[in-house]
């Protein structure tokens, strides 16, 4: 390999804080991101001779090296490889290393080229970058547990008291696996520390049945907790790094659960329990948006189908005599004969709302 | 400036300003009909046990839209079906007789497409996330993942769940690949299940990605065997991780839909949205939240091609059972918040020709 190399210590760059297997990999992606022109995309050897050559060849002066962090831009330093590395750097390296630092992310990493359509060919370090390297694993693991500890008790406490206790064991082993020290643990994981893998669906089973019990007993129990396993304080996601952004909203949420929140969207306080054959309750105008489509036809309330409710009592809605199109007029939507006693409000035919042709179901 | 654009895209605007394409198919592909007003969460087509194509397509408008696609890439309207809430995903049976819709309502129904008829199947108390079927030689069921934190597998024929499986945070996405079902949840964690005899979890994998997860995908092996996952997040990342690697270096990951690469100052990175392997090719596709979508080759780890940028995000996609249609969504995708939905804005679903395209790249 390189000459002088300290196999205990992994070569890394000092522009950009990554790790790489060997120096010879260090050296390209130095060359390639580092002392690469970006004028005339010119591969140099070091800093200063990046830009000399900018000077000489096309009048520029370059003040930073390209792609690099912001203390580490000086382009006066002399780096080749892990030569020329000042001491002070080095020892703030190891200890960084040690103490386990979440790597620089979405700013400073922009190192790698996109999908790797290298013809070099480079090595998985390239792509894999610091996640799979053992030192950074711990870190990865230790940061993020702590959050994720609060919030599924915080979610935990006001829910289903059964679920509640299943799960608290749970929690308590998850700390286990992803442990600094315990990287190497990670192959070790399956199901060790975590489930005993032949008594958890049995666990999982008994649990399920109390907590299954508690709340189809009550359907207002039920939504609520639904509302509350939502963490009503979500955490924060990083989403400016430097000079990049990341196009999310800031509540670590995901988009389904941000857009979900909409009052518009929520109007489905139905109990859902199966057994229950309630009433759902028809005002459930879900289609707010839909009552805008032109066809007009909306005087109804669009009590979408509690057909969920009859298990034994399939809904024939959807069995509808073909001659009726769209752009019947709202007439179209009062199918008494199909309706059941009991079943509230009038009922949409699905193509009626939204200009859908009903072409004659028949799928085969 | 009609060359311009690479595209013939017309744009007529007569100045150089350039703004958001004006052109709503840049890629020129094959137009749904009848798109949903809202933007669109899921999108699956027909397995091969049926000789035709058929899509189906969840929306936030709270209905599942059913098209049949001809030979000549025109599609068919042929019905629809209503949920009480947006629906989050959908998912046919192997049989290619039933699509099973899951969402907002907290429920899952079972559409019988031949007698046009629908039952509920399952509850939870949260919206339910994922729904997967589950065909094994001694037992078929529906999976259900929700933000209730539980994992609930349904016989449609039950009431309750023959398992819940509680699970460590709310779930965001997972896939069924049988015998192996991969889930993830908030908190980036990644469980990985067993589905033989009874479903059970085999292994709990470190994320090995530093953001929230958004899709995943399994892929298999060239005899067939599902053996590792695609994973995307909100941070224009893709992890490609095997679930028992011979070699660490198998895993990696690789960036993906972001703007502007490295020479410039400001990135923008974009969410993956939703990612889909090749059934024929086994490559894979990403659609981003920047409007693109991108074909990848995991094995030769280069990028296959990128598309042109839509004029909203792409929120789903999918491949039809022989490989000759990606399908793909352009719909708001809530990753700006609310304030940048705009509900005058046409939402689209594209069937693009992609077989050849997708073709594995030769290993240099």
């Amino acid at each position: 390999m390189g000459r002088k190399k300290k196999k205990p210590s992994k070569p890394w760059c000092w522009y950009c804080n990554r790790d790489f297997d060997d120096e010879k990999i260090l050296l390209q992606h130095q060359k390639a991101k580092h002392f690469k022109c970006h004028i005339c995309h010119k591969k140099l050897y070091t800093g200063p001779g990046l830009s000399i050559h900018c000077m000489q060849v096309h009048k520029e002066t370059l003040d930073r090296v390209p792609n690099s962090l912001p203390n580490r831009g000086n382009i006066e330093i002399e780096i080749y490889g892990m030569e020329g590395i000042p001491e002070s750097d080095i020892r703030d390296h190891e200890a960084q290393k040690q103490a386990g630092r979440i790597t620089t992310a979405a700013g400073a990493d922009s190192s790698d080229e996109e999908g790797g359509s290298s013809a070099k060919r480079v090595k998985t370090a390239q792509p894999a970058g610091q996640e799979s390297t053992g030192p950074s694993i711990p870190s990865l693991g230790s940061m993020p547990i702590t959050p994720m500890l609060a919030s599924p008790f915080m979610g935990m406490g006001p829910m289903n008291p059964y679920l509640g206790h299943l799960s608290i064991p749970m929690m308590g082993s998850v700390p286990q696996m992803p442990l600094p020290g315990g990287a190497a643990s990670s192959p070790q994981t399956p199901s060790k520390p975590l489930f005993a893998s032949s008594s958890s669906p049995s666990s999982s089973n008994s649990a399920s049945k109390p907590a299954f019990a508690a709340y189809s007993s009550g359907g207002a129990a039920a939504t609520i907790v639904g509302e509350s396993t939502v963490p009503k304080k979500s955490g924060v996601i990083a989403t400016q790094a430097g000079s990049s952004k990341i196009m999310h909203p800031e509540e670590d949420l995901s988009l389904e659960e941000l857009r979900a929140r909409l009052p518009r969207y929520q109007r489905n306080s139905v109990p859902t329990s199966m057994p229950q054959m309630s009433v759902a309750s028809p005002q459930n105008t879900t289609v707010g948006p839909v009552s805008t489509v032109s066809s007009g036809q909306m005087g109804l309330p669009m009590s979408h189908l509690p057909a969920g409710m009859m298990i034994p009592m399939p809904m024939a809605h959807m069995a509808l005599p073909p001659h009726m199109q769209m752009g019947m007029g709202p007439m179209g939507l009062l199918r008494a004969p199909h309706m059941h006693p009991g079943m509230p409000g009038g009922f949409a035919p699905y193509g009626a709302p939204l200009g859908f042709p009903m072409m004659p179901p028949r799928f085969r | 400036m009609f060359g311009s654009t690479g595209f013939g895209g017309s744009s007529f605007m007569g100045s150089n300003v350039v703004t958001a394409p004006t052109n709503h198919n840049p890629m020129k592909d094959f137009e749904v009909v009848s798109p949903p007003d809202e933007s669109i969460s899921c999108l699956e087509f027909s397995p091969a046990s049926i000789p035709q194509n058929f899509l189906i397509a969840g929306s936030w408008d709270n209905h599942v839209r059913c098209w049949e696609i001809d030979q000549t890439g025109k599609s068919i309207p042929k019905s629809q079906e209503t949920m009480q809430g947006p629906v989050l995903d959908v998912a046919w049976s192997d049989d290619g007789s039933k699509v099973f819709m899951a969402g907002c309502d907290k429920m899952a129904k079972c559409w019988d497409l031949n007698s046009n008829q629908s039952i509920q199947v399952a509850a939870h108390d949260a919206p339910i996330k994922t729904c997967h079927w589950i065909k094994s030689h001694n037992y078929s069921c529906l999976m259900t993942g929700s933000w209730d934190k539980t994992l609930k597998f349904w016989d449609l024929r039950q009431q309750s769940p023959i398992l819940t499986i509680n699970l460590p945070e709310r779930c965001y996405c997972a896939d069924v690949e049988y015998p192996v079902a991969v889930v993830s949840t908030a908190s980036r964690h990644l469980l990985v299940y067993q589905l033989e005899n009874t479903p059970s979890e085999a292994k709990r994998i470190e994320s090995p990605l530093k953001y929230q997860h958004r899709c995943v995908s399994i892929f298999k092996d060239k005899k067939g065997m599902p053996t590792g996952f695609a994973l995307g997040s909100i941070e224009g990342r893709v992890a490609i991780q095997y679930i028992t690697p011979s070699n660490p270096k198998d895993n990696f990951t690789f960036k993906c839909h972001r703007s502007n690469g490295t020479n410039q100052q400001y990135q923008d990175i974009y969410a993956v949205n939703d990612i889909k392997f090749h059934p024929v090719h086994g490559t894979l596709a990403t659609a981003g939240s920047d409007g693109r979508f991108s074909f990848w080759d995991k094995d030769s780890r280069t990028k296959l091609k990128t598309s042109e940028q839509m004029e909203q995000s792409i929120t789903a996609c999918c491949f039809n059972r022989d490989g000759q249609i990606f399908a793909y969504a352009v719909s708001y995708d809530w990753s700006k918040g609310h304030e940048f939905n705009n509900p005058q804005k046409k939402n689209y679903i594209f069937l693009h020709s992609c077989y050849e395209e997708m073709k594995p790249r030769q290993k240099s």
